[in-house]
Formats: C-alpha cells, structure tokens, sequence
C-alpha cells in the first residue's frame, strides 16, 4: 500500500465558488420563472438545482484537490505526518523524561518513607517493649515490695510457734516480738507476785526476831533474878539456923524462876521454829523463783538468740530484695533511655523526610506546569495550522520556537535524598559523638 | 540544681530533653528558636544552654554568638545538640563559642555525665 492510499484527503468546501456557480445558475432561473409558464419554470429550476450540485461538489474538489498536488511548495501528508509524529514523540519524550525523573525522585521518597515507617514501626515496638517490661519490672517491685510487708506463710505458721520457728516477715517478726515480750511481762508479774509473798515471810520473820528479842530479854531479867536469889541462897545458907522457913521460900522462887525460863525457852523455840519455817519457805520461794527467772532468762535468751537471728536472715532478705528492687529500676531507667533514643530516631527521621517533601513537591510541579504550558500551546498551534491550511512545519518550527527555552529537559530533583538515617545510627553507638571543646 | 534553657524547633526533641534533665532534678525552659531563646536569656539567667544547629529564623551557631555577646551568658556553658556531625559545622560552633557538641540522637546517661562535667 502506497503512503498516499493511507493519508485521507481532507475535502474542504469552497464555499465562495459553491455561492458563485448557485448565485450564477439560479439567478437566470429566477428571471425566467416570471417570463415562463409555471411547468417550464419547474422543470428548468430541477435542472438548474441538479446542475448546481455537480457543479458545486465539482467545482470544491476541484478547489482542493488539485491544489494539493499541484502547489510545490505544500507539504505532503505524509510530511504532516512525520511532522505530526516528531512534535508528538519530542512532547511524550519530555513527558516520559519529566516522568522518569520523577519517577526516581519519588522512588527515592518512597524509599524513605519506607524507612521512616520501618523505624517508626520499630519505634514503636521499642516502645511498647520497652513499656511491657517497665511495667513487668514495676510490678515485681511491687510484689517484693509487698512481701517486706504482709505474712506471706501467714496461714501456715502458729502465732505462738511463730517466734520458735522464726520469722517469715517483718509482720511476724515483730508479732513475735510482741508475744515473747507479753511473756516476758507475764512472767515479771509472777515473780513480782513471789517477791511480795518473800516480803511478806521475811517480814513475819522480822516479827518473830522482834519476839524472841522480847524472850531474850525477859530471859536475861529471869537470869538476874535467879542470879539475886543465888546470891541471898548463899547468904542464908552462911546462917542456917536462922531461918529455915525463909530458905524453903527462896527455893520455891527459884523453882517459879525456873519454870518460867523453861516456858520461855519453849517459846522460843516456838518462835525459832516459825522463823526456821518462814525463812524455809522464803527459801524456797527465792529458789523457785530463781530457777524460774533462771528459765525465763534461758528462754528468753534462747528466743532473742532465735528472733535475732531471724531477724538478721530477713536482713539479708530485705538486703537482697532492696538490691532486686534497686536493680529493676535501674533496668526501668534503661527500659526508658531506650524510648528516649527510638523516639529521637523517628523525630530526626521524620525531619530530614520533611525537608525534602517540599522541595521534591515543587520542583515537581514547576516541572508538571511547564510541559502542560508547552502541551497546551503545541496543541493550539496544531489546530490553527490545520484550521488555516499553514504548512504544519512552520506551526512546529513556531511551537519549537517558542517553547524551546522553557522545554529543557527536567534536570534531576535537586533535593539530596535522605540519608538512611536508621541504618546510619545504627552503625555507630548512639551517644558516643559528644565532644567537648 | 540547674536552670538549663533547651532550644530546639522539634517538640519532641525538647520533650526528651527535658525528661532527661528533670529526672536529675535539673529545672528546664524551652524555646522553640534562636531568636526567641535569646529573648529569653535577655530576661532571665540560665546556667546552661543546650541548643539545636538547624532551627528556623535563628539558628543555633548564631544564636552561641549573639549569647556571647550579652555580658550573663559570656562564661555560661553551652552545648550543641544537632544531627549534624560534620567538622567543619564543629568548628563553626566552636569559633562561635560552643562549649561542646552532641549529636543526636543522644544517649540520656551521656547527656547527663557532660552536664556534670560542665555545670562544675
């Protein structure tokens, strides 16, 4: 097939000549219908009519037609279309090349709100790890915490066994405290109960001492007496016949005398044996009591020993607890520098994203505008030469012309991509690049 | 304890700052630039200065000039915390009287160990 078979002719009506031929043929016609009869004037006007319509679809081919291949000068359809073809492969070339290039661009963007989101995401996660472990650490501080405080094996163990088989809290180290205290208290009440009743005995002893003092005493006047009559037995004896009556007398004082001290003696003996008694019985009240105290102190020294002991295990426990508390909120703080830094990551990343969206955004559109400026008017440019029959080439050549200077080929986003702003971090330890001058 | 003027245009930056420097007991104003930092260093003393580089209408290493040059800030220390880590930006704040220079993202025990060092 030649080219020529392809190109379709553009017909264009002359309408100049088409008004010329119609004005010529139907003017005579209308001048005769006055002059002819009606049937003639018909007949002559159809004829008219259909020579006007060869005549005028003649006369516009012949119009156009003939000019197309006859003008020398007149580009071929075929040119048209080269011309055509290369205005429309340069435009869709700077397309393709605004595209590309903002292709790349945004691939790079792309790529980087890949990596912002990535670490956003492990941001996130850091951060929800971080709080998951701050809260788990939290919360066993909060347990060992409460094991200082409350009966952990409350249930288990007896409150009297308690301060025997030691302390399993500061609660039941001080409850055993307390009941070994109470005991203690209970314990000095019964001696003190003792102690009155030795006071009482020693006092009754006193009593009786006071007495056999009395006896003592009357049994030395008894003794003076006896020791007078002594003497007058002597001196009546030294005359005997003087009296005998007075010697009977005397005998029978000394008799009274006598039995009296023998009464004397009696009771004290008595009393003698109310003090031997008394002082048996505070005797053996003190040795009770001090077998008692002697237990008591055992016992007590037994329990202090046990309590201390326990007291100083839960020490240790408490020691530990402290160090494990103590060491979980170190972990916490840890835990919470870590978000600190994720979260600084993403807010540097989420920066350097923002300085280059918007110059990215602008030279995208000044790019975007300046074509559909250039699209526009080639567009125009092509109708116009179509319309008026100009020499396509020239319309092209004009376009090119004018929008040459502004068609330069899109130069590339002058915006530098971000860096990887994660993986560059994360090359290095974060915090090392302090420096002070 | 200290009363440390943190400058940066991040919210969040500031925030992480001040976190750090509060939980030492450190007491922390913010601003959100150099120009309106130095309004407030004209109004009130400061015993450190931490200031980003990159900030809008003024920046960091002209904001260490322009507290230089007020008589109460001439021998307040002043440290830079910026993403830029280049030597010729160091130095650049260095000769404009930067105390020191930290690069973000910073580590808040880091952070904390300097403070001591340059509050002495």
């Amino acid at each position: 097939m030649s080219t020529k078979q392809k190109v379709k002719p553009i017909v264009k009506t002359n309408w100049p000549a088409v008004a010329w031929i119609v004005g010529g043929v139907f003017l005579p016609w209308l001048w005769a219908t006055f002059l002819l009869p009606w049937g003639v004037s018909l007949v002559v006007g159809i004829c008219a009519a259909g020579v006007c319509v060869v005549l005028a679809s003649q006369l516009a081919r012949d119009v156009y037609v003939p000019k197309r291949h006859s003008d020398d000068n007149a580009i071929s359809a075929d040119q048209i279309a080269k011309i055509r073809a290369t205005g429309l492969h340069t435009l869709l070339d700077r397309w393709s090349s605004l595209s590309h290039n903002t292709n790349t661009s945004l691939q790079g963007m792309h790529g980087e709100i890949d990596t912002v989101m990535g670490q956003t995401e492990q941001a996130v996660i850091n951060i929800g790890n971080s709080f998951r472990e701050i809260t788990n650490k939290t919360s066993a501080q909060m347990e060992y915490a409460i094991g200082l405080l409350k009966t952990t094996r409350e249930g288990e163990i007896d409150n009297k066994d308690r301060g025997a088989q030691g302390a399993e809290s500061l609660t039941d180290f001080i409850r055993s405290y307390e009941d070994l205290l109470s005991d203690m208290s209970n314990k000095l009440i019964h001696f003190s109960d003792v102690s009155l009743n030795l006071v009482q005995g020693q006092k009754k002893a006193q009593q009786n001492a006071r007495e056999v003092d009395g006896l003592l005493s009357e049994m030395e006047t008894i003794a003076g007496r006896i020791s007078v009559l002594a003497l007058n037995t002597s001196v009546v004896s030294g005359g005997v016949a003087a009296s005998e009556r007075a010697f009977v007398e005397m005998s029978d004082k000394i008799r009274e005398l006598s039995q009296s001290a023998t009464a004397f003696n009696r009771r004290i003996r008595s009393h003698m044996q109310g003090m031997k008694t008394d002082l048996r019985s505070a005797d053996e009240s003190m040795a009770t009591m001090a077998h008692e105290l002697k237990d008591v102190a055992r016992t007590a020294q037994v329990d202090v020993m046990r309590l201390t002991a326990s007291m100083r295990n839960k020490n240790k426990e408490v020691t530990t607890i402290l160090e494990n508390i103590n060491a979980l909120g170190e972990d916490v703080k840890q835990d919470i520098y870590k978000i600190i830094i994720s979260l600084q990551f993403q807010d540097i990343t989420q920066q350097r994203l923002e300085q280059l969206k918007n110059p990215l955004l602008s030279e995208l559109s000044r790019h975007l505008s300046s074509i559909t400026d250039e699209t526009r008017v080639l567009n125009k440019k092509l109708q116009v030469s179509n319309v008026k029959n100009e020499p396509a080439e020239k319309a092209f050549r004009v376009v090119g012309a004018q929008v040459k200077p502004k068609i330069d080929t899109p130069a590339e986003p002058t915006v530098s991509p971000v860096p990887a702003v994660a993986a560059e971090r994360q090359q290095r330890a974060v915090g090392d690049d302090i420096e002070l001058f | 304890m200290a009363h440390i003027l943190v400058v940066d245009d991040s919210n969040t930056m500031r925030q992480m700052v001040r976190f750090t420097l509060t939980s030492v007991k450190h007491t922390v104003t913010e601003a959100e630039n150099g120009m309106q930092a130095l309004q407030l260093a004209q109004g009130g003393q400061f015993d450190l200065v931490i200031a980003d580089v990159n900030m809008p209408e003024m920046n960091g290493i002209d904001l260490v000039k322009a507290l230089r040059a007020l008589p109460a800030f001439k021998f307040t220390p002043i440290l830079m915390l910026t993403t830029e880590s280049h030597v010729e930006k160091k130095q650049l704040g260095k000769a404009a009287g930067a105390t020191g220079w930290i690069v973000k993202p910073f580590n808040p025990e880091a952070l904390l160990n300097v403070l001591t060092k340059v509050l002495v």
